[in-house]
Parts: structure tokens; C-alpha cells; sequence
């Protein structure tokens, strides 16, 4: 069941946070590893934009978890994939490698 | 556990609880705040100073995201899975949050409906911007005081009640005589006591090519004071510019100082040639200010100083004249007196030195400096106070129209706001939000109509009020309150209607039977608000009408002669020349102009229709005494060569004056009107007759000329007597060349004024206008009544039917299912028209009747302000009837056509 809801780049780069800081995607997290992965520094309205849209979309889901002091005591939601959400990312994924398939040196893909 | 952190470490305390309050409340939006306050801490430790800014740029950026998302729709509930200590299921809406959420709502759904949105407005703007505009005018008029005083409220005019000139009927006048201004200046009732002109006059400043006329107005040195004004530049008048010797002393106006001397600060101390002197510049008023009265200001000239050069250097001549009545007077009341007592004191002061009797028939007053309470206020004032009525009419009628757009739109929405209702929407809330988006609207109507104000009602003022000079209707705070206040008054009436029966809707009637179902009742309403619009318009139209049919009687009255083909030309002499170069100066300028091709003639006058009259002392062969007529008479005007030709007056009897009468030495001659032929001579006739002029030698009268108007457009005909000029022994000097141009439409050749300024030497300028410029002062209100009762009703009209076209194409777009059913069943399509049709003209008329009787009672109360015209005129009552009906009818044409074309299959298929 492949969902055929468009990816938008930006989402895709959300996904792609979430999936990689684990328990620890919150919004501030997701944002760090934005700007220190790819280089963007992304308005915090967009990002939580971004995360509504795949909410709706049903890519994303979240937890609540407690406040922390250096949260000042506000709780904090921790994103994943779901199932949905995953199947999506890996499409465009396999999507991009078919695409890129033969031009990786002018892409200059390496594998680190 | 310390859950501030570290000082320093927090962020701005005043940003985040702005965050808090704007964002959505419960987990998403805490969770936001705490990703935030963590960001903050890391950022911390590159500086606080940065993690501050920070918070701060980024907070701006997720407020307007928080504030947009909480109009989004619902949301899947979540799931939440607590973990440690310190969940919060979230705050609910506090009064701030659905303060916000209303607004937000509001806008969303004005923004789902763009053109709904844009006629509502846009209804709303037209009433609300016709009501703005008059209100401006109102206020200038009516209301306030010139702008720029200080307390204007404690400053007034002193004017005198008495005997008037002509009649024994009491007039009030505002001049009084010098010495009387001297006595008031010593009441202790004052503060301060100023001489001064009201209203501008005219004058030449500079000579030759580069001469203009400018507007000066006088003012004694404790003018400015008493007003409170303060200068921009150099000083004002003092005490010691009135003495005698003094040099003269003008102060100019800012907006003069910025257009002619472009603000330079060198002004001070040039010389200025004003009319026959010369003025040295001493000081700039702060813009905006114009004096005591409403008339445009370039200068003002020092009023003893210009006394002294245009009446005359002697002392005595006027200082002490109780005879002259020329000055005006205003004073600043002394603290704790009130106008009462200062009255008093000055009616003690102004009867002293008189003769007992004048008690009885002089009385001192006094006014505030509002144009409307002056004594010689203008008529347009009377047609302004009728104009405010008018345009609150507009405004209901623009209300009802909106009210009507908002009904509709409600049937529409009925399924959405059910929903709502049952999903726990309390139906107060939802009246509430309905009410602000209608505020909403009359609000963005409100603004265009702020504009429309200002950039067209600029316009129309120039255009009907030239002598008047209006703010900008954004200075002060009255006129926008004023609209602030008409928004309100617009939701009010616009959207309470609407609002409450929207809500009222049957909340499972709604949701089942989706947008069909009956609406009898609505659209009964919706007739109503057709039939009231009708009927405002149409008082608007009976308005226009008695208007229009007063000025085209104004303009249809016979004057006896022609005042549209006339030009004049008034030449101004440098000093004081001698009568031969004077008169010199005149002839010449006839010969010059008769060699122009495209003129028919040319001559002088002395004196004239709506000029002013001469009445020397004279005798009358046969007659011991001058009889008295209504008309007043006998008036001298004594004339230059072909003045009958000029004016277009035809002889009646013998011959009219010749190039031959005008010579030196000729027999003196003289030609009368009928009027003074029926009085004087009725049996044997004027010709042959003697008139004497004070101790002149006989004037035999020559001819018989038909008579002319004097000073008013309807009077009693006045008799009259034409003289060919001499400098004595009436001693008049020509007031201004006459030319009638051939061809009636021309433009004045584009040389004359340099043709005559070439005339003579001592000739320094030369006005070129056209007569019947006297006649347009006259019937200036009655154009002010036309011109607005005309667009305001037009506008209503096409408000009324752009409204009606919208409500029935709406209708007809409900009732499909209805008129499908009906036209399955086999009825003619012009039987669907009717149905449509006959409803509308029933609405309509019942408006028109109840709109013509409200129209005859209120028209009895403008009957005083008409001319020539009674309140009850049929053919105008008929024709505005009827254009309503036009209207109304055009507007139904296209929905009703719909109505007849509907196809049955797919009016029943849709089901909606």
C-alpha cells in the first residue's frame, strides 16, 4: 500500500531528521540536525508547518513526553515515522537512486 | 529542582508570554515553548546577548504561525502517552484565545468568500464614504471654528443689530466704526480686542508681467494674540506698526511663504508691493492657519497701516469717524466672563457716546467664529444641513442592501454553521462571530470610505464650496470618530438581522436537508429590506429632482440682458493717476478691442447687474419728490459707448446713446428704462424729459431701453437711467470693460490681457473673467442641492439595484428545485418570469408609495431653499417613480430569465 502523497523536498529532509535522531527528534532537535546536516537554517514557523502537513498526511506521528528543567518545565513532543511515513521516504528514496542511476560522477554521490 | 534554570539562561520574559498567549493552547503549543526555551539554553552559551535576539527573531515568526494555524480545521485527536512527572493535558481557551480565535475565524471566512466579501465592503463603502464627505463638510461648516486657533470657544465676533439701509427691518451687520473698536479695546471683559477684515480681499501683488493677485486679509496687532497664534518666522504686528509713520507691515501665511519664497528665511524684511503700498514682511503664521474666517489666506497686511494707504493718511479722517462702518471686530473673552456679560459691557460702551434713541433700535452681539453662525452666513449652509439627512439616508439604504448580501449568504452557509452549532458552539459565540465578520467588513468599508472621502469629496468641495478652505478631512479627530461610528451603526444594521437568524437555524432541519428547503419567511424579509431601499431612493430622487428644476429656473430667469456672452476686464491703476490718464487708459482699451476680430462690441460700465447701484441725489422734471417703489431707483449708471449693444438691451422708444452723446461738449443726454418711464411719466412719455443730477445741468432724455435686473435674480424691476460717462459730476470711476465676443462660446482671445495692459502706462493689472461668474454666486446652492441629491441618488439607485439583481439571482439559484418542479410540470416559462417578476414590482411599489408620501412631508420642509418650485411638483414625483421601476426592473430582467430558462432535469438532478 504505497501511499501516493507527494514528498515535498523540504519534508523529505524532515523525515529523514526524524528517522535519524530516534528518541530524540523533538522540534529543537530536528532543527539542530537541519542546520547541522544540511546546512539550512529553516524558520521555526516552517518546521512546524512541515510537521503539521505530514501529521495530516499521516507520515509522522508523536508522543508526549515530560518537561525538563532546561525546557523550563514544558513538555516536549518527540516525533517518529510511521509505516506510512516510512514506505513514502523509501519510495522517493528509490526513486532518487533510479534517477541518479549512471550519474554519480557528476553528482559526485560518494557513500560517506 | 530548579526549573527556571540558570539566570541569564531564561529567555525575554515578555516574548515568551506573548508566545504563549498566541499560541494554540494545550500540548502543541508547550511543546513549542519548550523546544524553544532549549534552543535558547544552547544558544546561551555562545552569548546571551545572541540567544536573546534569537528567541526574539524566531518568535515573531512562529507567533504568525501560531496565529494562522488555530483557524485551521479539526484536528485527529491524539493519543497521549505521559511519561515521568509533569504532563499537562493542556489549558482550554481562555477569553484573550477566543478573542483571537473569533477574529481569526472572521477572516477566514471573509476570505472564503472573496466577492460576497468585496460587495458587502463595497455596499458599505459607497454609504459610509457619502456620509464621511458630508460629514467633513458638516463639521467645516456647521461645527468648527477655522483651524489652528487656540480655544477658539472663548474667541468671538462682535456684530451690532441694526436699522438697516434700505427698510427700517432690522439687520445684523458685522462692522462697526473705528472709535467703537477703540472703546471695546478698553473693556475689561476682553483679554484681547482685534480689528480686522473678514474674508479676503483680492489685491495685486507686484506689477507688469510677473503681477498676481494674491488674497490679503488685515488684522490689527492684537489679532494674533487673541487667536493664540505664535509665528513660524520673524515676528507678528505689535502696537507700534499702527503708529502713524510707521513703516507698513505685512505677515504671510506659510503656505504662501512655501510656494513663493520656498521657505527661505530671507523673506524677512523685503517689500512687498500690495495693492496701492508697499508692505514690509515681518513674520510667517504656522501652516494651517487662515485667520478668523473660512475665506483663502496668502498675507495678512497690517490693518492700521493699510488704512492709512487705502483710505487716507489723516488721523482724524478715521480714527474719529463715527459715520464709516468698516471695521470688524473680534475679541478673546477675559477669564471666568462668558459671552453674556462681555455682550453688556460692550452694548454700554457702543451707546454711550450715541443718541438715546439708538437703545431701542441698536443692540451689541456677539457670535462664536463657526461660519454657520455668522449673520451673512451663505445660503449653502441651509442646503448642507439637508444634505447631512441625505446622506444618512444613503447609508441605509447601503445597509439594507448589505443585510440583504448577508442573508443570502447565510442560506448558504447554513449546513456549516449547523455543524458548528452541534459540535457544542454556543449559539451567543456564534451570533458573536457572525456580528465580526460583518464588522470586519464594514471596517474595510469604513477604511475606503476614509479615502473615498478625501480624494473625491476634495472634489466636490472645491467644486461647490470655491471660497472655502477644508482641512484634510484626516486632521482632527471628529471626522474619523464620525466613521469609527458609522461602522459601528452599519454592523449593527447590516448584520444583527442576519447574524440572529443564522443562529436560529434548526440544527437537524439544517444538516438534513442541506441548502433547499423553505424559505418564505427570509424572503419575505428580503422584500422588505427591496421595498425600504425603493423607498429612500426615491426620496433621494424627489430630492434631485426639486433641485434640478430650481436651477434650471434659476438659469431660465430673464435678466434683460445676457450675462454668458459678457466678459470683463478689470483694469487697475498704479496709484492714484489723474481722471484724463484714467479715462485715456479706458478709451483706448475700447478702440483696441473693437479692431479684435471676434468681437462684437465693447464698452464700460460704472456700475451694474449684480454690481452694486448708484443713487446720487437727483431731480426729476415734474416731480417734486422721488416716489417710492419696491424696486428702489432711481439708479444712475452712467456708461461708456455701445453699452446697449454690448448687454444686448433693446430700445423700446426713441434712440439709444451714440459715439456723438460721449463726446466733450456734446448736449447732455440720457436714456431710461420702462420702469422708470411708467413711474415718472406714464401718460405723456420719458422722451424729451429733464433729469438733474445733484446740481447738474438737464439730462434730456433721448430713448427708452427695456429693463434689466439689478442685484437679484427675482425682484421687483428698479428704475434706472443711462448717462454716457463723465468724470463729474456723478463722478464715478469705470468699474470694468464689457466685451461681447461674437461667437458666445469662445474663449477670450488669448492676448487680451496683455492688450490691454499695454493700454497705458499706468495700468498694473488686468483681470479677465466672465459675468456670469455673479450669477453663479447667486445660484450656488441651488447647483450644491442638484449636484449632490443628484449623485447620491444615482448612487442609491445603482446601489439598490445591484442589490436586488444579487438577492434574486440568488433566490432563483435556491429555488431551482422549485421552478424545475414546476416547469416539469408544464408551466410557461413567461409564467415563471411573472412569478419572479411580480414579486419585485410589488415590493417595489409598496416602497415607492410609502418612499412618496415620507418625500411630500419632507420636501414642505425644503420648500424655503427651493426656487420657483413647490414641494408637490407631479412631474418630478412621476419621473423618479418611474425610474425606480426602470431600475428595478432592468435588475430583476437577467434572474428572471434564468427562472424561465430553468431545465427541469437539471434543476431536480443536482439536489443541493
Amino acid at each position: 500500500m504505497t501511499r501516493q502523497a507527494a514528498l515535498g523536498e523540504f519534508e523529505q529532509l524532515v523525515l529523514l531528521a526524524i528517522l535519524g535522531l530516534g528518541p530524540e527528534a523533538t522540534g529543537a532537535g530536528v532543527s539542530a540536525r537541519l542546520d547541522e546536516k544540511a546546512g539550512r537554517d529553516i524558520s521555526r514557523g516552517a518546521l512546524y508547518s512541515s510537521f503539521d502537513r505530514l501529521d495530516r498526511k499521516g507520515f509522522i506521528t508523536w508522543t508526549v513526553e515530560g518537561g525538563t528543567p532546561e525546557r523550563g518545565g514544558h513538555p516536549a513532543r518527540v516525533f517518529s515515522l510511521t509505516e506510512a511515513g516510512l514506505e513514502a521516504l523509501r519510495g522517493q528514496q528509490q526513486a532518487l537512486r533510479r534517477l541518479a542511476d549512471g550519474l554519480e560522477e557528476i553528482l559526485e554521490v560518494g557513500r560517506s | 529542582m530548579d526549573t527556571d534554570g540558570t539566570p541569564g539562561t531564561r529567555p525575554p520574559r515578555a516574548w515568551e508570554r506573548l508566545l504563549r498567549m498566541l499560541l494554540p493552547p494545550g500540548t502543541v503549543g508547550r511543546s513549542i515553548l519548550g523546544d524553544l526555551r532549549e534552543e535558547h539554553a544552547r544558544r546561551t552559551v555562545k552569548g546571551a546577548e545572541a540567544a536573546d535576539r534569537w528567541y526574539r527573531r524566531t518568535a515573531v515568526g512562529v507567533a504568525f504561525w501560531g496565529i494562522f494555524r488555530r483557524a485551521a480545521p479539526f484536528r485527529r485527536p491524539r493519543v497521549a502517552r505521559a511519561a515521568g512527572a509533569g504532563v499537562d493535558p493542556g489549558r482550554g481557551p481562555g477569553g484573550f484565545h477566543t478573542a483571537i480565535d473569533i477574529g481569526v475565524a472572521a477572516l477566514r471566512s471573509v476570505r472564503r468568500s472573496p466577492r460576497l466579501a468585496v460587495a458587502v465592503a463595497g455596499t458599505l463603502a459607497l454609504g459610509l464614504g457619502a456620509n464621511v464627505t458630508i460629514f467633513g463638510i458638516v463639521d467645516r461648516l456647521l461645527l468648527s471654528p477655522p483651524d489652528g486657533i487656540r480655544d477658539a470657544h472663548e474667541v468671538r465676533r462682535i456684530l451690532v443689530e441694526r436699522p438697516g439701509l434700505f427698510s427700517d427691518e432690522p439687520v445684523v451687520v458685522d462692522y462697526l466704526t473705528y472709535p467703537d473698536y477703540l472703546a471695546f479695546k478698553e473693556l475689561g471683559t476682553f483679554s484681547r480686542v482685534a480689528a480686522y477684515s473678514d474674508g479676503a480681499f483680492e489685491r495685486t501683488l507686484g506689477r507688469g508681467e510677473s503681477a498676481m493677485r494674491i488674497h490679503a486679509k488685515t488684522a490689527s496687532a492684537d489679532f494674533f494674540p487673541a487667536l493664540g497664534v505664535e509665528p513660524v518666522l520673524g515676528r507678528l504686528f505689535t502696537e507700534d506698526d499702527a503708529a502713524p509713520g510707521a513703516v507698513p507691515t505685512v505677515v504671510l501665511t506659510e503656505p504662501f511663504w512655501r510656494a513663493h519664497f520656498d521657505l527661505d528665511p530671507g523673506v524677512l524684511g523685503r517689500a512687498l508691493e500690495i495693492g496701492e503700498g508697499t508692505y514690509t514682511v515681518v513674520g510667517v503664521t504656522p501652516a494651517g492657519f487662515i485667520g478668523a474666517d473660512l475665506g483663502p489666506a496668502d498675507v495678512f497686511l497690517n490693518f492700521e497701516a493699510r488704512a492709512r494707504i487705502e483710505i487716507g493718511d489723516d488721523v482724524d479722517e478715521w480714527r474719529n469717524n463715527r459715520r464709516q462702518w468698516w471695521v470688524s471686530v473680534l475679541g478673546r473673552l477675559a477669564p471666568g466672563v462668558d459671552a453674556a456679560a462681555a455682550e453688556a459691557a460692550a452694548n454700554a460702551a457702543y451707546l454711550a457716546p450715541r443718541r438715546p434713541e439708538a437703545a431701542e433700535t441698536d443692540r451689541v452681539l456677539s457670535t462664536s467664529l463657526v461660519l454657520a453662525d455668522a449673520p451673512d452666513a451663505p445660503a449653502e449652509i441651509d442646503v448642507t444641513r439637508w444634505l447631512a439627512g441625505v446622506s444618512i439616508l444613503v447609508l441605509l439604504i447601503a445597509c439594507a442592501n448589505a443585510a440583504n448580501l448577508l442573508l443570502a449568504r447565510s442560506v448558504s452557509r447554513r449546513q456549516q454553521l449547523a455543524v458548528q452549532r452541534a459540535l457544542g458552539l454556543s449559539r451567543p459565540r456564534l451570533v458573536v462571530q457572525l456580528l465580526t465578520e460583518s464588522l470586519l467588513l464594514a471596517a474595510l468599508g469604513g477604511v475606503a470610505a476614509l479615502l473615498l472621502a478625501q480624494w473625491l469629496g476634495a472634489a466636490l468641495r472645491t467644486g461647490l464650496f470655491p471660497g472655502i478652505v477644508f482641512g484634510s478631512v484626516f486632521e482632527g479627530w471628529r471626522t474619523p470618530a464620525f466613521a469609527a461610528l458609522a461602522v459601528l451603526g452599519a454592523t449593527c444594521l447590516a448584520g444583527i438581522v442576519p447574524a440572529l437568524r443564522s443562529a436560529r437555524r434548526d440544527v437537524a432541519a439544517a444538516i438534513g436537508d442541506g441548502a433547499r428547503g423553505a424559505t418564505a419567511d427570509r424572503s419575505r424579509f428580503t422584500h422588505v429590506l427591496v421595498g425600504v431601499q425603493a423607498g429612500l431612493a426615491l426620496v433621494l430622487l424627489v430630492g434631485a429632482g426639486l433641485f434640478v428644476q430650481s436651477l434650471a429656473e434659476a438659469l431660465d430667469v430673464d435678466l434683460g440682458f445676457d450675462p454668458e456672452v459678457l466678459l470683463t476686464a478689470e483694469l487697475e491703476m498704479q496709484g492714484d493717476p489723474p481722471a484724463e490718464d484714467r479715462m485715456d487708459a479706458y478709451y483706448r482699451g475700447l478702440e483696441e478691442l473693437r479692431r479684435l476680430p471676434g468681437v462684437r462690441a465693447a464698452t464700460f460700465h460704472t456700475a451694474g447687474p449684480f454690481q452694486g447701484s448708484l443713487l446720487p441725489r437727483q431731480t426729476v422734471e415734474g416731480w417734486d419728490s422721488i416716489p417710492q417703489t419696491a424696486g428702489g431707483g432711481p439708479f444712475a449708471n452712467p456708461v461708456g459707448p455701445d453699452y446697449f449693444e454690448t448687454l444686448g438691451m433693446t430700445v423700446r422708444r426713441g434712440r439709444t446713446l451714440t459715439a456723438a452723446d460721449h463726446q466733450p461738449g456734446a448736449e447732455p443726454v440720457a436714456v431710461v428704462n420702462e420702469e422708470m418711464e411708467r413711474v415718472f411719466w406714464p401718460e405723456s412719455g420719458a422722451l424729451g424729459r429733464c433729469i438733474h443730477v445733484r446740481e447738474g445741468p438737464c439730462n434730456r432724455v433721448v430713448g427708452v431701453v427695456s429693463n434689466v435686473t439689478r442685484s437679484q435674480l427675482i425682484e421687483d424691476p428698479s428704475m434706472a437711467y443711462y448717462l454716457p460717462f463723465r468724470v463729474e459730476p456723478v463722478g464715478q470711476r469705470p468699474w470694468a470693460i464689457l466685451v461681447r465676443m461674437a461667437d458666445a462660446d469662445a474663449d477670450p482671445p488669448a492676448d487680451l490681457r496683455a492688450m490691454l495692459m499695454g493700454v497705458s502706462p499706468h495700468v498694473r493689472f488686468v483681470r479677465v473673467g466672465r459675468y456670469d461668474q455673479f450669477l453663479e454666486q447667486r445660484i450656488r446652492s441651488w447647483r450644491l442641492g442638484a449636484t449632490v441629491f443628484t449623485s447620491f441618488a444615482l448612487l442609491a439607485l445603482l446601489v439598490t439595484a445591484v442589490g436586488l439583481y444579487s438577492t434574486l439571482a440568488f433566490q432563483v439559484a435556491q429555488r431551482r428545485g422549485e421552478l424545475g418542479i414546476r416547469s416539469a410540470l408544464g408551466a410557461p416559462s413567461d409564467k415563471l418570469v411573472r412569478a419572479v417578476v411580480a414579486q419585485t414590482v410589488r415590493a417595489l411599489a409598496v416602497g415607492i408609495v410609502l418612499g412618496g408620501l415620507a418625500s411630500l412631508a419632507l420636501a414642505r420642509g425644503v420648500e424655503g431653499l427651493l426656487f420657483q418650485v413647490t414641494a408637490a411638483e407631479p412631474r418630478v414625483y412621476a419621473g423618479a417613480a418611474a425610474t425606480i421601476l426602470l431600475f428595478g426592473l432592468v435588475a430583476a430582467a437577467a434572474p428572471a430569465w434564468r427562472a424561465a430558462c430553468t431545465d427541469p432535469i437539471k434543476a431536480l438532478g443536482r439536489g443541493d
